[in-house]
C-alpha cells in the first residue's frame, strides 16, 4: 500500500512543482468582487485546518508523522467533511477554526474508496460559543466546463484561503500515463474506480486536500483531493454528500460485491454497447454465477450498462457496488455472440484492507487479511495474520528462519491465529507474569512455502553492558603542531602538540597545563605529533599507563619551556557510566549528562539535567520537536537533575495518561518549553509494568 | 582464525627445532597447564554504538583461565570485536568455553581492553558453576623474562583439531619496558589468548596481538576491573 501512497503524494508534489511555474492565470469568467465576496462569506467561517497525527507502518513499528489538510463544517453539531488521506489514520485530531481557535475533534468514521471521512470537533472544549457556520452542498451534477470554482482550504498548512479559477473538467480521470485509474489507491482501494473528479484549475497545494471547492453561491460542489499537472481534482459534491451522509449516520458506507472487474469496451470488439468482463475474482459471486472473463454485460439489475471509455466506468462501479446486499440480481452477457442471463447473490463488500496494528512484543506490524486482501495475497481465507513491517534487530527479525514482511502468521504456541485479535491474545497470554523473553514456536506461510520458527517475544531484558577499561587520559585536548604551523611559530623544526582545551577542574588544570600550551615530551619521550592522526596516536600512549602515576611533561610557553608533573586521572571518556534509559512510551533515551560532556558544551556544574540521547523517528517525542542532544531540565515543572528521576517521570506522565506533558529543555543556550500529546489508547503507556 | 591457527603451527613447529628447551621440560609444563587454556568457541550479536545495527560474528579461539570463578582471557581478535572503541551491547550471545570433561559452558564477555587488546570473560551463570570446574594458571608465581629466555606457549588447535591444546617452544625476541612490559616473539604469528610461560614453568604472560606478549603483571589491574565488572552487572533475566 505505501508504495500506491508514495506515488499519490509524488504526484501532488509534481503538481505543486507544475503549477508554481505557471502564470497566473490570465483569464477566467466574469465574476464580479460582489459575487466572489458573497461565496467566500457563505463559505469562510464554515472552513478549518486539519492537524492530524498520523501512522504508517516502517521498520516494525507505526511511526507517527504530523499532517495538515483542510476541512468544511457541514452539521451544526460539528460534523466536518474532509479527504481520508488526511484524517482516516489520525491518532489525533485538532481542527483551527477560521477565528484561529483550536478545538480537539475525533475521526467519526472514514471511506478509503471515496477518500471521503468525517471529523467531529469537540464542541464542549470550543470557547466559542457562538453557532457554527454550516456550508451548505450544491449539486455537482449541473457543473459545466468554465463555470466559476473558489478552492477554499490550506494549502501548506497556511490559514484558511481562497483561490478562483475555472471547471476545467466535469469527468476527470487519471491518464494511463499517472498509471490510469488504480493508481490512486487508499488502504488498498482504488479511488479512481468510483470517482471521476472535477477538474478545475483554481490553484491548489498539498494542504487543500479535504478542502471544499466552492461555486459562486458559496456552495460546496467538490471535495479537492488531487493535483494533475496544472489541474486541480475534486470529489463531485453529490458523492461526497451522500457518503458524508452515510458515514453520520452509521458509520460505514455497505457496498456489495461481486467480484467483477469491468473494462472499456475494445473498439476491435464490434458490439456497441456494453461493458466489458475483464475478470472475474474467484470464489465471488460472479464466479459462482459463472460469468467469465470475455463476457460483454448488457444489463445489471435490469439496467443498461455501457463503458465505451474509461470515464464511463466509476459510474458502472458505483452501480454494482449500490446494489443491496444480499439481493438477486439479473445479469444479461454477450458471450461468442449470443446472449445469456445468469443470476448472482451480491455479498457484503468489506474493507480492501484492514488497519495495521503495532505489537511491540513482536517488533513488527501486522494486519488482518480482509476477503478481499486474501484474494489479492492468493490466500485461501482470511484466516492468519498478514505481517506489513517487521523492525531491525526485532523479535520476528532475530528468528531463524525470521518471519518478513508478507509473511502470513497462522500458529503461535500451537494454538490457531486467525486474526490480529488472536494473536493479541495469544501474546498475552504466553507472557503474562514473565518480564523478559519468551521462545514460541510460530508456524508461518511465507509464500508458498510454510516454515515452523521460534521467536522470543517479549520485551528484551538489557544485558549487561561490556565495559570498556578503565584507562588514564590527560584531561586535555591537543592539536598537530605540523612542520608548517611550527614554522609559523617560530618553531622550526621542533615538534610536539598544542594543547587545545585543558578540562576544567581536572588533573591538566591542577598540573598548570594552560589552553595554547605546547607539549614538548611526555615521560621523557618527545612528543611526535605532526599529522592530525598522530593525537590519537599519543592519547594511546598515554592509555599504556596506569592511573595515578604522576608524569613529567615538558611544555613551550611563551618561548619559554617548563616542566610539569601531571598525575594521570582515568580517562573522562571511560569513567562514567552513560546509564541510558529508554523511553518506549514517549519514544526517546535519555543518558546521564556526563562531566566530558559538560565540559564540552561548557554547561555549567550546577546545572541538572540529563541529556535526550536518541529520539525516535516517528515517536511522540519527535512529534514534539525534541531532538538529540537536548538536555532534559524538567517534565511538568519537576526537574530531571538524574537519570533516576527522569526515570521516574515519564513513568509517572505514563501512568497518569495526561492529555499533555510538558517537557522544559535546554538547548544551546536556549530553554523552551515542548508538549507531548501521546495517544493512550491501543495499550501505549497503559501497561501497568510502566506504573512508577 | 583456521588459516592463522596453521600458520602459527608451521612457525611453532619450525621453532622447535631452533628450541632449547628438552621436551621433557615442555611436556611437564604442558601437562601442568594444559586445562588452564581452554577452547572458546560460539557467536556474538551485537549492536555497535548508538548507529542500530546489529553486527554478527563468530567466535573461535583459546583462553586463559585467569581464576576459579571462571574468569577467562583472550585476545579481542577471537571475539573480533576489536574495532569497537566504546561500551557495546550485546544483544546475543552463544559463547561457549570446552571445559576439560568435554562439556560446554556459557560465558559472556564483561570488560574489553583496546589497549591490551584484551577481553575478558566469565560464565554467564556463576552459581552453576561447580568448584574445581576452572583451574587457573599460577597468577601468584609469574616472571620477567629477557630477550632470548626460552618460553613455552601453550594454547588450542581449533575444532577441525578437536580444540586439542599445543604447546610450542619459542624464544623471546624483545622486551618493551615502557610505560608498560610486553615481549616481543616472532613465533607467536598470532597472539589469540595464549598463555606463556619461562622454562621453570613460571607464567610470564598472555598473548594478546600479532607477536605479542602482555607480562603477567601488567595485567593485573586489567583482571581487577573485570573482576569487579562480573561481580556488579545485572544478571540476565531468562523467562522460564
Amino acid at each position: 500500500m505505501q508504495p500506491n501512497r508514495r506515488r499519490f503524494v509524488g504526484l501532488l508534489v509534481f503538481s505543486a512543482a507544475l503549477l508554481a511555474r505557471l502564470p497566473a492565470h490570465a483569464e477566467t469568467p466574469a465574476i464580479s468582487a460582489a459575487e466572489v465576496d458573497r461565496a467566500v462569506s457563505r463559505m469562510y467561517q464554515s472552513l478549518v485546518r486539519i492537524m492530524v497525527v498520523m501512522e504508517s507502518p516502517r521498520s516494525g513499528r507505526l511511526e507517527k508523522n504530523l499532517g495538515s489538510g483542510s476541512g468544511a463544517i457541514i452539521s451544526e453539531d460539528g460534523y466536518i467533511i474532509t479527504n481520508h488521506h488526511v484524517a482516516g489514520r489520525g491518532k489525533r485530531l485538532i481542527c483551527r477554526m477560521y477565528d484561529g481557535e483550536e478545538v480537539e475533534s475525533r475521526l467519526v468514521a472514514t471511506d478509503p474508496l471515496t477518500d471521503i471521512a468525517i471529523v467531529q470537533l469537540d464542541l464542549s472544549k470550543r470557547k466559542n460559543k457562538a453557532p457554527l457556520h454550516v456550508a451548505q452542498f450544491g449539486d455537482s451534477d449541473q457543473l459545466r466546463v468554465g463555470d466559476v470554482a473558489l478552492a477554499m482550504g490550506c494549502p501548506a498548512g497556511v490559514s484558511q484561503s481562497v483561490t478562483k479559477g475555472i471547471i476545467s473538467n466535469t469527468q476527470l480521470m487519471l491518464p494511463s500515463m499517472f498509471g490510469g485509474a488504480g493508481a490512486f489507491r487508499e488502504e488498498g482501494e482504488a479511488i479512481g474506480s468510483v470517482v471521476r473528479w472535477i477538474g478545475h484549475d483554481a490553484v491548489i497545494y498539498p494542504g487543500n486536500s479535504g478542502g471544499p471547492l466552492v461555486n459562486p453561491a458559496g456552495e460546496i460542489i467538490g471535495i479537492n483531493e488531487i493535483g494533475l499537472g496544472s489541474l486541480g481534482g475534486a470529489i463531485p459534491s453529490n458523492i461526497a454528500k451522500d457518503v458524508a451522509q452515510q458515514l453520520i449516520a452509521t458509520g460505514r458506507v455497505q457496498r456489495s460485491w461481486l467480484g467483477i472487474e469491468g473494462q472499456a469496451r475494445p473498439k476491435n470488439l464490434g458490439i456497441e454497447r456494453g461493458v466489458l468482463v475483464g475478470g472475474v475474482l474467484p470464489d465471488s459471486p460472479a464466479a459462482a454465477a459463472g460469468l467469465k472473463a470475455g463476457d460483454v454485460l448488457q444489463k445489471y439489475d435490469g439496467v443498461e450498462v455501457d463503458a465505451r471509455i474509461p470515464e464511463d466506468l466509476p459510474a458502472f462501479n458505483r452501480l454494482l457496488l449500490s446494489t443491496p446486499v444480499g439481493k438477486q440480481v439479473e445479469l444479461v452477457t454477450l458471450r461468442d455472440g449470443k446472449e445469456h442471463k445468469l443470476t448472482l447473490t451480491t455479498r457484503v463488500r468489506g474493507k480492501a484492507q484492514s488497519n495495521d496494528v503495532e505489537l511491540k512484543e513482536w517488533g513488527m506490524v501486522a494486519r488482518n487479511l480482509t476477503l478481499i486482501a486474501a484474494i489479492e495475497w492468493q490466500r485461501p481465507n482470511t484466516n492468519g495474520v498478514l505481517v506489513v513491517s517487521v523492525g531491525l534487530a526485532s523479535a520476528v527479525s532475530d528468528a531463524k528462519p525470521a518471519v518478513n514482511e508478507g509473511d502470513v502468521i497462522l500458529e503461535v504456541a500451537q494454538a490457531a491465529v486467525n486474526s490480529v485479535a488472536d494473536l493479541r491474545r495469544v501474546t498475552d497470554a504466553q507472557l503474562k507474569g514473565i518480564e523478559g523473553t519468551k521462545p514460541v514456536l510460530v508456524k508461518f506461510d511465507h509464500g508458498k512455502r510454510q516454515y515452523l520458527t521460534v521467536v522470543k517475544i517479549g520485551k528484551e531484558q538489557k544485558r549487561p553492558d561490556v565495559e570498556p577499561a578503565r584507562k588514564p587520559g590527560l584531561s586535555a585536548e591537543l592539536q598537530a603542531l605540523s612542520p608548517e604551523l611550527a614554522e609559523a611559530l617560530g618553531l622550526q623544526g621542533r615538534s610536539g602538540a598544542l594543547v587545545t582545551l585543558v578540562y576544567r577542574s581536572h588533573s591538566a588544570e591542577r598540573a598548570g597545563f594552560q589552553k595554547g600550551d605546547i607539549l614538548l615530551k611526555f615521560d621523557g619521550d618527545p612528543v611526535k605529533c605532526e599529522r592530525p592522526e598522530d593525537v590519537s596516536d599519543i592519547y594511546a600512549q598515554i592509555r599504556r599507563y596506569r592511573v595515578g602515576r604522576a608524569v613529567p611533561c615538558e611544555i613551550l610557553r611563551g618561548g619559554q619551556s617548563q616542566t610539569l608533573t601531571l598525575k594521570l586521572e582515568e580517562d573522562l571518556s571511560t569513567a562514567e557510566e552513560h546509564l541510558p534509559y529508554k523511553d518506549d512510551v514517549f519514544d526517546l533515551t535519555i543518558e546521564k549528562l556526563t562531566e566530558l560532556e559538560r565540559i564540552h558544551r561548557d554547561i555549567p556544574a550546577d546545572l541538572q539535567g540529563v541529556k535526550i540521547a536518541v529520539v525516535e523517528t516517528g515517536g511522540w517525542a519527535q512529534l514534539a520537536g525534541l531532538a538529540s542532544g537536548d538536555i532534559l531540565l524538567a517534565i511538568d515543572g519537576t526537574t530531571t537533575g538524574d537519570v533516576a528521576t527522569a526515570e521516574k517521570r515519564l513513568k509517572q506522565a505514563a501512568h497518569a495518561k495526561a492529555r499533555r506533558v510538558v517537557f522544559f529543555l535546554k538547548r544551546g543556550v536556549h530553554t523552551l518549553f515542548a508538549e507531548l500529546e501521546p495517544d493512550w489508547t491501543n495499550g501505549n503507556g497503559a501497561s501497568k509494568k510502566n506504573a512508577p | 582464525m583456521k588459516i592463522k591457527m596453521i600458520l602459527c603451527g608451521a612457525l611453532i613447529a619450525a621453532g622447535t627445532a631452533r628450541a632449547e628447551l628438552p621436551p621433557g621440560t615442555i611436556r611437564a609444563i604442558q601437562a601442568t597447564n594444559q586445562n588452564s587454556v581452554l577452547m572458546l568457541s560460539g557467536a556474538l550479536k551485537f549492536m555497535c554504538g548508538r548507529c542500530n545495527q546489529v553486527h554478527d560474528t563468530t567466535v573461535e579461539g583459546p583462553v586463559t583461565v585467569v581464576d576459579t570463578n571462571g574468569l577467562l582471557l583472550t585476545s579481542s581478535s577471537v571475539v573480533q570485536i576489536s574495532l569497537l572503541t566504546r561500551k557495546i551491547e550485546i544483544r546475543e550471545s552463544t559463547l561457549k568455553v570446552k571445559l576439560p570433561n568435554g562439556t560446554e559452558l556459557p560465558v559472556r564477555v564483561v570488560l574489553t581492553d583496546r589497549d591490551l587488546d584484551a577481553v575478558l570473560l566469565a560464565p554467564e551463570k556463576p552459581s552453576a558453576v561447580a568448584a574445581g570446574t576452572f583451574k587457573p594458571v599460577n597468577w601468584a608465581a609469574t616472571a620477567k623474562a629477557h630477550v632470548l629466555d626460552d618460553i613455552v606457549i601453550v594454547g588450542r588447535m581449533d575444532k577441525n583439531h578437536n580444540a586439542l591444546v599445543e604447546t610450542a617452544p619459542a624464544k623471546i625476541n624483545s622486551v618493551e619496558t615502557k610505560p608498560r612490559t610486553v615481549y616481543g616473539c616472532a613465533h607467536l604469528v598470532s597472539g589469540d589468548g595464549e598463555a606463556v610461560f619461562n622454562a621453570t614453568g613460571q607464567l610470564v604472560g598472555v598473548g594478546l596481538g600479532r607477536q605479542t606478549i602482555v607480562a603477567a603483571d601488567e595485567l593485573q589491574d586489567v583482571i581487577e576491573q573485570a573482576r569487579h565488572a562480573a561481580a556488579t552487572a545485572t544478571t540476565t533475566k531468562e523467562a522460564p
